[in-house]
């Protein structure tokens, strides 16, 4: 693809390097179909890649598996539109927002099948993907996580004989992972101004990555601080550039908490939660 | 004497109790446990260290509190981890953590923590966020501090719905049939007072009262019966009026927790 440059004097042609630039909405079109399950990283209020979040939304995707890092509207915005059937966290909020309302009422009313995890769950299974491992470890805790979550707390004993109290857990492989970095090039490339948080461990164990970023830049700027790169392109399926509001991005933007705060109480009500979609899935009926 | 909000007088009490060379970790709504750790490196513990499990921030230093998943903590911090590295200390390893500071929707009388589910965690009534590390860490630091400040029949209750965070277990003999390594909860600070744990049943204990609130006050406002002290029962002290200018200068300057809006 891309035009061919002719190397002067021999007559042979190369290709050019390709490029993984494209739109959210391609993206998604391409990459997530009903069912999927979709990874999401960020954390709370900070570099949720909201933009594929509201694509995801505009395509009417049904089924969906969340596998969310600690989130707040992320999830919440899926979970609001009934994208969702089955999630997989360690933690929803709308921090001082109060309580995360669309994951509340679903839970509350048996509509939403919640794999009941924590941290070590989590950052374990995704851990044994990236490994191609059947299962993680990870200690006893002595919490009820096991009681309603048997299929991800495995008691197993210590080959080698040992005491310790164990569980493995399955190795937790999404289909897709969205992340948001603050600059990237059309390789793929994500470079980071702050915190990672799952991020990483996400997009090394997804089968395919979307990332989000404030900026496509060029090369040859990534070039100039390497060290920012902490998701190299090679992880990555499709870069779109798209910002995370109304979440922040870190060392760009803060987040939006008035939109925060009006999401949090639209979405008090089922109804006030349907309102807040609905220009979303609008958009969708007119793209199509 | 100076007047201060209940979030200020926690974030003191708690500071005391912070030993200078110990290693902490802090959770992601922790306003109060931030600007204590602030506090005790600014006093009695300055080569405390404290990270933020969210952000892997290693002692932040600014002079406004924000949620410890806050960009606004980066600038000044000594380190800036990131999760795929420090998952080994908060998620695994039994020696990391010196302590840990935890919250959570219920505390009961065995120091267990709920931010899970109230009611049947099928159908709750009250969906919380999620187990998060608080699960870990309270197994497997040395020991825990629980900051609940709103004090309710609901919140410091028999029994927890839901055991996210283990404290003695439903027992108060589970820590040590499990083999956790940690001590588990050391102390927790309500709006009403200070608590601690009997050495032998493990059951929760008043420490000392806050100024102002009474014993009946007290009983009535807990789900349980607490165990009274040996002797008569402390009024916890207040905070200096250095402790408050301390805080109020140098590292809640917005206002924070006098504004009452944490934790």
């Amino acid at each position: 693809m891309g035009t061919l440059i002719t190397e002067q004097g021999t007559g042979q042609v190369w290709p050019q390097r390709r490029s993984k630039l494209s739109t959210a909405d391609e993206a998604i079109a391409r990459l997530v179909p009903d069912g999927a399950v979709v990874g999401l990283g960020g954390w709370t209020f900070w570099n949720t890649p909201m933009e594929l979040v509201r694509a995801v939304v505009r395509a009417r995707r049904a089924g969906l598996h969340l596998v969310s890092s600690p989130g707040a509207i992320g999830p919440e915005l899926l979970l609001a539109a009934g994208v969702v059937d089955q999630i997989t966290t360690p933690f929803v909020t709308m921090e001082q927002f109060g309580l995360a309302p669309a994951f509340r009422r679903a839970a509350s009313r048996g509509e939403l099948v919640v794999h009941e995890v924590d941290g070590p769950a989590l950052a374990a299974g995704l851990r044994a993907a990236a490994d191609d491992l059947p299962f993680g470890l990870i200690h006893d805790t002595g919490t009820d996580l096991p009681r309603v979550n048997p299929g991800t707390y495995r008691p197993v004993a210590d080959p080698f004989g040992g005491s310790m109290r164990l569980f493995a857990v399955p190795a937790l492989r999404a289909d897709v992972a969205f992340v948001h970095a603050q600059r990237g090039d059309v390789h793929g490339n994500l470079q980071f101004y702050g915190a990672t948080y799952f991020d990483q461990l996400l997009a090394r164990s997804a089968t395919t990555v979307v990332a989000s970023v404030d900026e496509i830049v060029p090369t040859e700027v990534i070039r100039q601080a390497p060290h920012l790169t902490k998701v190299p392109g090679m992880l990555v399926t499709a870069i779109v550039e798209a910002g995370a509001n109304p979440c922040g991005s870190h060392g760009r933007y803060e987040p939006d908490l008035e939109e925060l705060r009006r999401y949090a109480e639209a979405a008090a009500s089922e109804e006030g939660a349907a309102a807040y979609v609905a220009p979303l899935l609008a958009s969708a009926a007119v793209t199509k | 004497m100076t007047a201060y909000a209940i979030a200020e007088l926690a974030a003191v009490v708690l500071s005391r109790e912070l030993r200078d060379e110990e290693v902490g970790i802090l959770g992601t709504r922790s306003e109060v446990a931030y600007a204590a750790c602030r506090m005790a490196q600014a006093t009695r513990a300055p080569s405390l260290w404290f990270m933020s499990g969210p952000s892997g921030v290693v002692n932040p230093r600014g002079d406004t509190i924000a949620p410890i998943a806050d960009v606004a903590l980066f600038d000044g911090a000594e380190a800036l981890t990131d999760l795929t590295d420090n998952i080994d200390f908060i998620d695994w390893s039994h020696r990391f953590f010196d302590f840990a500071v935890l919250g959570g929707m219920q505390v009961d009388r065995f120091g267990n923590l709920n931010t899970v589910a109230i009611g049947d965690w099928a159908a709750p009534k009250v969906r919380g966020p999620g187990a998060i590390g608080a699960s870990v860490l309270a197994a497997h630091a040395s020991s825990f501090f629980v900051l609940l400040l709103r004090h309710s029949p609901r919140t410091f209750c028999p029994e927890v719905d839901f055991v996210s965070a283990v404290g003695f277990g439903r027992t108060g003999r589970e820590r040590a049939e499990l083999g956790l390594p940690g001590a588990g909860p050391e102390l927790v600070v309500s709006e009403l007072g200070t608590f601690d744990f009997t050495p032998d049943t493990h059951e929760m204990r008043i420490r000392t009262l806050h100024p102002g609130i009474t014993l009946d006050e007290l009983d009535a406002r807990t789900g349980f019966a607490l165990v009274r002290p040996d002797g008569p029962i402390g009024v916890t002290p207040e905070p200096s009026v250095a402790e408050l200018e301390l805080l109020r200068t140098s590292i809640d300057t917005t206002g924070v927790l006098a504004g009452g809006d944490a934790g």
